[in-house]
């Protein structure tokens, strides 16, 4: 077990490190002169100038990538070109409400994903069947905003019974904390879920078709105890895995939704810094979002090792 | 393979794509009025008779903007999804065939890989300057690995098959066995993977349209369309609405036609996912 952790870990790193260095290329990627692209079509010759030097465009690319790598070690991803102040304070002032709404979607895509997908996986081509699957097809197609939208207008404009946007932290209290997450983690958890239950559906198909399933049925074990308690246990690899996947389009969907709900986090952080222009914000909170991912998928390779204990050898 | 009539997927999203596909290209014939005409006197005017999808905060005709917004993400759907499997294919094929390309191929594609699409595709707008080109530069980047790590899986199931040894043991040159041999045999899952390439260009050029990362503001994109009337949602919600159904119509029609082209090409697939 020890020497599979070991092996994950360490496999790890060149990625990390891959991923550091493509978000640090992506500035000299820009066609034309990049410090002229971001310090917008009316800068002068003097701004652009300034610009450059700012972003350390007038040094080499290596000097430039191990200050930089050096800084990102250290937790300094740079300053701010609009505001002065840090990536790394900006970010961690934004944490609390994109940390709220990623939990709270993962929870609301999971409660709806895994019953449609464990349901749909033991009466297959069911009505049942079909209408989850449908609705996993449609949950690909409807864009996170569209969803987000459909809710506002519903129970926020017509029934007046949740708030349209913004958010409240967890210490003015949980009611309000609660009332305001619930749109937004509906819109971007809807979504998620269909991935997820097409995914679980699949997986449990697999396991449902074992004789160690049929000679529970034979016993005469409750549905609930042979779905939940074999089926889903042995099905739980491609889930997680996929849990891990969807962080991708969770991540993404969180810069949409803190839009549409005018949600002070991280994700509104990086689409203020896109309408400035603030590359090293941007690029902060690519790398920020991309090394979470990441290691979130290290965790999950790493939990594989509690539902297959064949992993464990 | 079955006949693609057989399944329904792939007619119903075929034309309903196809629909699309000539209503863009017919868009100056179809939406009755200029989609920049700005008439102050007809702003956030209800859907009805004259304005099928209403006006927007200025005036605009939404069903005129929203007719000539799917040539924008037809054009970015369709050149996305060419540029990105084409390069997949070449990339793909070096890699499943090369050794040490290999290594190196896939090292850049893991990095890319890992992070997301719409980041990857925003930080690429973001230095590039709005429009369509880096918009199709972008999502380009950001689809590539998924199509050249396909593309490598097959090649490698590929390689090792009796018939590719036999071609190689009779001296066919390696170009000679990729093109005669290997490509014929990737063709059917390129194609399905080509549909969600498109979907998900379609989506991501909508999302960075939307967040103020996409094409500039005067031309009417879908997401453009949606991000201007996200400031009147609660006064005029049909702004926001009708372009939202359409594409969110365009994306479901390609997901049911790859959907529907996986289940003719590997019947394995059908009833199983």
């Amino acid at each position: 077990m020890l020497e599979y952790a070991l092996r994950r870990i360490v496999a790890t790193i060149p990625v990390l490190f891959l991923v550091a260095v493509i978000v640090f290329s992506l500035l000299y990627l820009a066609p034309g002169d990049p410090a002229a692209v971001l310090a917008g079509d009316q800068a002068s010759a003097e701004e652009i100038a300034r610009f450059r030097v700012s972003l350390g465009l007038d040094k080499s690319f290596f000097l430039r990538f191990f200050q930089w790598g050096n800084g990102v070690l250290r937790g300094d991803l740079g300053v701010s070109v609009f505001s002065g102040k840090t990536v790394t304070s900006l970010i961690a002032q934004r944490l609390e409400p994109t940390i709220a709404l990623t939990l709270t979607s993962l929870v609301v895509a999971l409660l709806i994903a895994l019953p449609l997908g464990i349901f749909a996986a033991w009466r297959p081509g069911s009505w049942f069947d079909r209408a989850a699957m449908g609705f996993a097809v449609l949950g690909f197609s409807v864009p996170v905003f569209v969803l987000s939208y459909c809710l506002v207008l519903l129970f926020a404009v017509k029934l007046s019974v949740l708030p349209v946007q913004g958010y409240r932290p967890i210490l003015d209290g949980i009611g309000p904390f609660l009332s305001h997450l619930i749109l937004p983690s509906l819109g971007l958890g809807v979504l998620n879920a269909a991935l997820i239950a097409r995914t679980t559906r699949a997986a449990m198909l697999e396991v449902l078709r074992q004789d160690y399933i049929r000679t529970a049925q034979a016993k005469g074990l409750p549905v609930m105890r042979i779905l939940i308690g074999h089926a889903l246990k042995n099905a739980a690899i491609p889930i997680v895995t996929i849990i891990g996947i969807s962080f991708a389009v969770l991540i993404s969907g969180v810069v949409v939704t803190e839009t549409v709900f005018n949600i002070p986090g991280v994700g509104r952080l990086t689409v203020d810094a896109i309408l400035r222009r603030d590359y090293p914000v941007i690029q902060g909170v690519i790398l920020l979002f991309s090394f979470a991912y990441v290691l979130l998928n290290l965790t999950i390779d790493l939990s594989y090792a509690l539902f297959d204990p064949r992993i464990r050898l | 393979m079955g006949s693609l009539k057989e399944h329904p997927g792939v007619t119903v999203g075929a034309g309903l794509l196809a629909a699309m596909a000539l209503a863009a290209i017919a868009a100056p014939l179809i939406a009755p009025i200029n989609p920049h005409l700005i008439a102050p006197f007809e702003r956030l005017q209800d859907p009805g008779s004259r304005y099928w999808f209403g006006t927007d905060q200025i005036g605009r005709d939404v069903f005129s903007r929203t007719v000539y917004g799917a040539r924008v993400s037809m054009t970015v759907g369709c050149v996305v999804a060419l540029v990105s499997v084409l390069a997949g294919l070449v990339l793909g094929l070096l890699s499943g065939f090369i050794r040490w390309v290999d290594g190196l191929l896939m090292r850049m594609m893991d990095g890319l890989m890992a992070i997301p699409s719409i980041l990857l595709a925003i930080a690429l707008v973001a230095i590039s300057g709005p429009s369509i080109r880096s918009i199709v530069i972008a999502i380009t980047i950001a689809e590539l690995p998924r199509v050249t790590r396909l593309v490598r899986g097959q090649v490698i199931g590929l390689r090792d098959q009796l018939f590719i040894e036999a071609a190689t043991t009779a001296g066919t040159s390696v170009p000679v066995i990729l093109y005669r041999h290997i490509v014929p045999n990737l063709l059917a899952p390129l194609l399905v993977q080509t549909s969600y390439v498109f979907a998900a260009a379609v989506m991501t050029e909508a999302v960075l349209s939307f967040i103020g990362a996409g094409v500039p503001p005067e031309t009417p994109s879908w997401g453009n369309i949606i991000a201007e009337g996200r400031t009147v949602f609660q006064l005029a919600p049909h702004i926001v609405l009708f372009p939202s159904m359409v594409l969110s119509v365009m994306v479901l029609s390609v997901n049911i036609l790859g959907d529907g082209l996986r289940d003719a090409f590997d019947p394995r697939f059908v009833g199983q996912q």
